[in-house]
């Protein structure tokens, strides 16, 4: 862990880990918290002024987060070092736009089969709906088994409003994400009490009697739950009706979405969720209403499910239940697990390797399952912030290396080209756009700034 | 008269299986504070096996069932040296996440040994039934309840009475002063892999044939099986065997009698609403591991 000292990254597995909660151990939060939150308070301060010569983070908050990192010594855990809030990371919303620019440069010319944009569509709309995971999952702390049922009633709810009531797209997607939204605010609501385990759980049940109910009533969502013979979507007047004119669509629903994940690291909201992830009732002490956090999060990430439902509905023209089933479900945890659950690039890049990899790998098809299983188990035990950390990590130990002069700022660029060449989910195709949101998020993630994938390389020079 | 027998018959089977598939995740949960989902697939593995000794090596029954025990016990053992001890200090999500990717390791290895076809195990009973006031109920069926109430009763037993099952309930209790007191951590988790997954492929090879073999088949199961386990109060073998007990009934009346066409969803929404209601669930008293 010393090597993101300077960076903020949240790691997946300190996030959620019932075993740090304070609620497993009643004497530890007051008794720590606030008793050895100045002293630790002070030194973190030094620390982060002498290290990169920037003004202490507010107080309250650093407060806080010094109090959590006694916390994580206390249960045994490292301390993270200094923290430093996403807000003074530079940036951000550039790097959605750098990748949302590299991706619209990159995709349509770089991918010229049929195979290819489809695949490209899809990974933009998994991609959605791994964010959404990522917002109850990563930020959240909350294990959500229900984001394909969520997925699944934005679908029907958008077909039902389209081939019953003739609604125009806009109409319907909204209608299906807000559908989603609403029965994550009734689920939300019903599990708040719930803890870890017992939300998971919860949402499982939810995932289980969705399946049943989706097949079994007909007049809402189709024989046997299938809806066939949806029409393409269109907006203002156009018409999206190839897989690459769909592809700007989704392409600019997707940056919307990044948009607004960069606005929530960025707001108080991202910050109290994280607070209450990493120590429940230090947060709570703090005065963080943790229970509407933990609701507001899982209807968001819901709703950004919902819609990747309804528009994935309206794109293939078709409705069905096992399109959402336990392996979609299974798939969507493996790329916010795999590509990161500490950023929200990390669904994108992992939402990258699920859709490309079989495609990669197809003479070794039937080894595919056992690939999945094994690359998770080694990146859990080797690299639990995915991807997205691995890159980060590569970048701090070059920094600490301490390349300097052209040779230093050569073989900085030498390594990141062999980081992204080793990067999986990487194809002829997707290489611009995958390789880029790696890229920017792990700029971002460090504290050099250079969000932009195209300024990177110069921005680097500098920093060395 | 007959349907209420049969129904009620085909209930008590039902909690039989989710209690056979409880009793191994949570001795492993009390043992080791894992929750296993890679236990579903142990199940299906221990079909297959069974299957394999019966069909390929042409054992009898019984003999093959056992070898198939035998062997999930040493696979059982292999996971916890991969999956389990290298990540024994690390965070709970971390192992959790582990065995997830077990899980589908396993599930993927046996589609590339058997295929994904669905297969048909014989029972040791043969496909003979029981004819008690005109309902007919399976032979297989009455084993599996018996087969249960023999596990349940020599767990509790062992509990009590055995070094193993006091070192077990001591580090349930509390793991480091367990530690402390010199209870012997590695040994005990590996014992409990190993019981764990002898347990997942007895309930696999005696529910087997009262359904199909396939891929998806364990995994069905755990989850009815956790389900119960929540409701009951996770880590409480009492309670978890009144919440399988409860599911079944759930499901085979109410779902044989009013709301046919949803019977499968029935169990979980009443999971769900005792998560509402209680979320520590229905016998929970104290605060647990998770």
């Amino acid at each position: 862990m010393t090597e993101t000292r300077n960076t903020f990254d949240p790691a997946v597995a300190s996030g959620a880990d019932p075993g740090a909660d304070p609620g497993a151990d009643p004497g530890a939060g007051p008794e720590t918290g606030p008793e050895a939150a100045p002293a630790a308070d002070s030194s973190g301060a030094d620390t982060s002024a002498a290290a990169d010569g920037r003004a202490p983070e507010p107080s309250g908050m650093h407060m806080l987060t010094a109090g959590l990192d006694t916390l994580r010594t206390r249960v045994g855990m490292a301390p993270r070092g200094t923290v430093k809030p996403p807000v003074y990371r530079r940036h951000q919303y550039l790097g959605v736009l750098a990748f949302v620019a590299v991706t619209a440069i990159a995709g349509p010319n770089l991918v010229s089969s049929a195979e290819g944009s489809n695949l490209l569509d899809l990974w933009l709309l998994y991609s959605l709906a791994g964010l959404g995971f990522y917002w109850i999952f990563g930020l959240g702390g909350r294990f959500a088994f229900c984001q394909t049922t969520m997925m699944a009633v934005g679908a029907y709810t958008s077909a039902y409003a389209t081939e019953q009531h003739g609604r125009p797209f806009w109409q319907s997607a909204l209608l299906g994400a807000l559908a989603a939204g609403a029965v994550a605010a009734v689920v939300g609501l019903a599990l708040a009490r719930a803890q870890h385990f017992a939300f998971a759980i919860g949402t499982l049940a939810v995932s289980q009697i969705g399946m049943v109910v989706f097949a079994r009533t007909s007049d809402f969502t189709g024989v046997n739950g299938q809806v066939t013979g949806l029409p393409y979507p269109s907006l203002f007047g156009h018409t999206f009706d190839s897989d690459r004119s769909a592809f700007w669509l989704f392409l600019g629903v997707l940056g919307l979405a990044l948009l607004l994940g960069v606005f929530l690291e960025r707001s108080p909201i991202g910050r109290e969720a994280v607070a209450a992830r990493d120590g429940e009732m230090v947060a709570r002490t703090a005065g963080i209403s943790v229970r509407r956090l933990h609701l507001m999060l899982y209807v968001l990430g819901s709703v950004a499910g919902g819609l990747s439902g309804a528009l994935l509905a309206n794109w293939q023209g078709f409705v069905g239940v096992d399109q959402f089933g336990l392996d979609l479900g299974i798939g969507i945890f493996l790329m916010v697990i795999l590509g990161g659950a500490g950023s929200i690039w990390g669904p994108v890049l992992g939402a990258g390797f699920y859709v490309w990899a079989p495609k990669l790998l197809q003479e070794f098809k039937e080894y595919q399952g056992v690939l999945y299983g094994a690359l998770l188990l080694v990146m859990i035990m080797i690299c639990p912030e995915g991807l997205i950390g691995l890159a980060g990590r590569v970048r701090g130990l070059l920094r600490r290396a301490g390349v300097a002069g052209p040779a230093g700022v050569a073989g900085v660029a030498g390594v990141a080209a062999k980081v992204r060449a080793a990067l999986p989910g990487r194809t002829a195709a997707p290489a611009g756009a995958s390789a880029s949101a790696s890229d920017s998020a792990s700029d971002s993630a460090s504290d050099s700034g250079s969000a932009s994938a195209s300024a990177s390389t110069g921005k680097e020079s500098a920093d060395v | 008269m007959a349907t209420f027998i049969a129904l009620f018959a085909g209930a008590l089977a039902y909690a039989a299986v989710l209690t056979l598939a409880a009793v191994g995740f949570l001795l492993l949960y009390k043992a080791t504070g894992v929750v296993n989902f890679a236990h579903g697939d142990l199940l299906t593995l221990g079909g297959f096996l069974a299957w394999w000794a019966i069909d390929d090596l042409g054992w009898p029954v019984v003999p093959g069932s056992l070898l198939a025990i035998a062997l999930l016990a040493v696979v059982g053992v292999v996971l916890e040296r991969v999956a389990y001890a290298p990540l024994r200090k690390r965070p709970q999500m971390t192992v959790i996440v582990a065995t997830l990717a077990a899980a589908l390791v396993i599930r993927a290895l046996i589609g590339i040994w058997q295929g994904s076809e669905p297969r048909r195990l014989p029972g040791p009973l043969g496909d003979g039934a029981w004819h008690v006031a005109g309902a007919a109920i399976a032979w297989q069926r009455v084993l599996i309840v018996g087969v249960t109430v023999l596990v349940v009763g020599a767990l509790v037993w062992a509990f009590k009475y055995t070094s193993f099952g006091r070192q077990v309930r001591a580090l349930a209790a509390d793991p480091d002063a367990a530690q402390l007191c010199g209870v012997r951590v590695r040994r005990v988790s590996m014992g409990a892999w190993a019981l764990s997954g002898a347990l997942a492929a007895l309930a696999g090879i005696l529910v087997a044939p009262l359904t199909v073999l396939d891929l998806n088949f364990g995994f069905a199961i755990m989850l009815g099986g956790m389900a119960a386990a929540v409701a009951g109060g996770f880590g409480n073998l009492g309670g978890a065997v009144l919440g399988c007990l409860g599911v079944g009934l759930v499901q085979q009346l109410l779902g044989g009698y009013v709301l046919r066409d949803y019977a499968g969803a029935l169990p979980y929404l009443a999971l769900f609403l005792v998560i509402a209601v209680r979320p520590q669930g229905l016998f929970k008293t104290h605060a647990s591991r998770l």
